[in-house]
């Protein structure tokens, strides 16, 4: 009796460790993909004008075009990495009512941050990119820690702290050229550092600790 | 015929049985609630060498709870997915265990 109790003990620990690797993964491809696609995004737009004089194309297509694009793979390939994680987690049936809930609410808060850097000046544009995303990953970290459906996850938060500090680093720099460059810059290393941590976290979950 | 059924409380059947190993329990019960999962990871998570996993994999496959599937991805995968049966099998067994240890009356976990 007491055998058959252990068993489920000890599988239910297994579901945890499972259940935390794919969130952890999910979170990994996505800001991988981010510190990637959006800055190959930015890098477009900003040379629009070389890019269209070099292909005939009109300059204002290109930008349109570049930020289609950035846009769609973005949020395609977050929103295929976390349903796919999502479709496997909801599996169990009685799951808890707002293991949904948190991503629609992060899903929210990233696209409301990014739409306010519309409202920067021009010559802050890549910068107010940093204050967005550091935004963005802060409030998700105090929605994760709200709503309970994961460990508080710490990567995020310091992925928050370390993109304000990067911002206020871009500042300090008087060219415009150079400053555009280091925001595109740090936050590309940023994110993909950010998504390599917590890759290597997702195969340490999934490693048994015995 | 109390002998047997303080040896074995649930009346276990020959498929039931299989998963009486601690790997093979976990193997079934997170494939009832996921559905399916990659072997490495079923390796990983376990804590198994792959020649031991394969073992425990193959003994619930012949009891036809589980089957083993080649994906082509980028790399070539072996998913490991639970069968119908596999999913009844296990529901069974969940059912009858949770109503042993409702019949364990309040008083022996209390009373000191």
């Amino acid at each position: 009796m007491m055998e058959a109790l252990d068993r489920v003990l000890e599988a239910l620990d297994v579901v945890e460790r499972y259940e935390d690797y794919l969130f952890r993964r999910a979170w990994g491809r996505s800001l991988i993909a981010i510190g990637t696609l959006f800055p190959l995004g930015m890098v477009i737009i900003t040379n629009a004008d070389i890019l269209a004089y070099l292909t005939g194309i009109d300059a204002n297509l290109v930008r349109l075009v570049a930020y289609a694009m950035t846009i769609v793979l973005c949020w395609g390939l977050v929103s295929y990495t976390f349903f796919g994680a999502w479709r496997t987690i909801r599996k169990e049936s009685d799951r808890r009512e707002g293991s949904s809930l948190h991503g629609v609410l992060i899903a929210l808060v990233w696209f409301a941050s990014f739409s306010l850097t519309s409202l920067a000046p021009e010559q802050l544009t890549l910068v107010s990119l940093l204050w967005a995303s550091s935004l963005a990953c802060f409030l998700s970290f105090v929605i994760l820690r709200l709503t309970h459906t994961h460990d508080p996850e710490r990567v995020i938060l310091y992925l928050a702290v370390l993109l304000g500090l990067a911002s206020i680093l871009v500042l300090a720099i008087e060219d415009v050229t150079i400053s555009g460059a280091t925001a595109l810059l740090a936050f590309s290393i940023c994110f993909i550092v950010a998504g390599f941590i917590m890759h290597r976290q997702a195969a340490e979950a999934l490693r048994v600790s015995r | 015929m109390v002998g047997s059924l303080l040896k074995d409380p649930l009346n276990l059947s020959k498929e039931e049985r299989v998963f009486q190993s601690q790997p093979r329990f976990s193997i079934v019960y997170l494939l009832f609630l996921k559905r399916r999962i990659g072997f490495i990871q079923l390796k990983d998570l376990l804590g198994l060498t792959p020649g031991n996993l394969d073992h425990h994999l193959r003994k619930l496959e012949e009891a036809g709870l589980t089957r083993n599937r080649r994906v082509l991805s980028w790399r070539p995968l072996v998913v490991v997915e639970i069968t119908q049966e596999g999913i009844e099998v296990f529901r069974n067994y969940v059912v009858r265990l949770k109503s042993l240890l409702e019949g364990i009356p309040d008083k022996l976990l209390y009373d000191k």
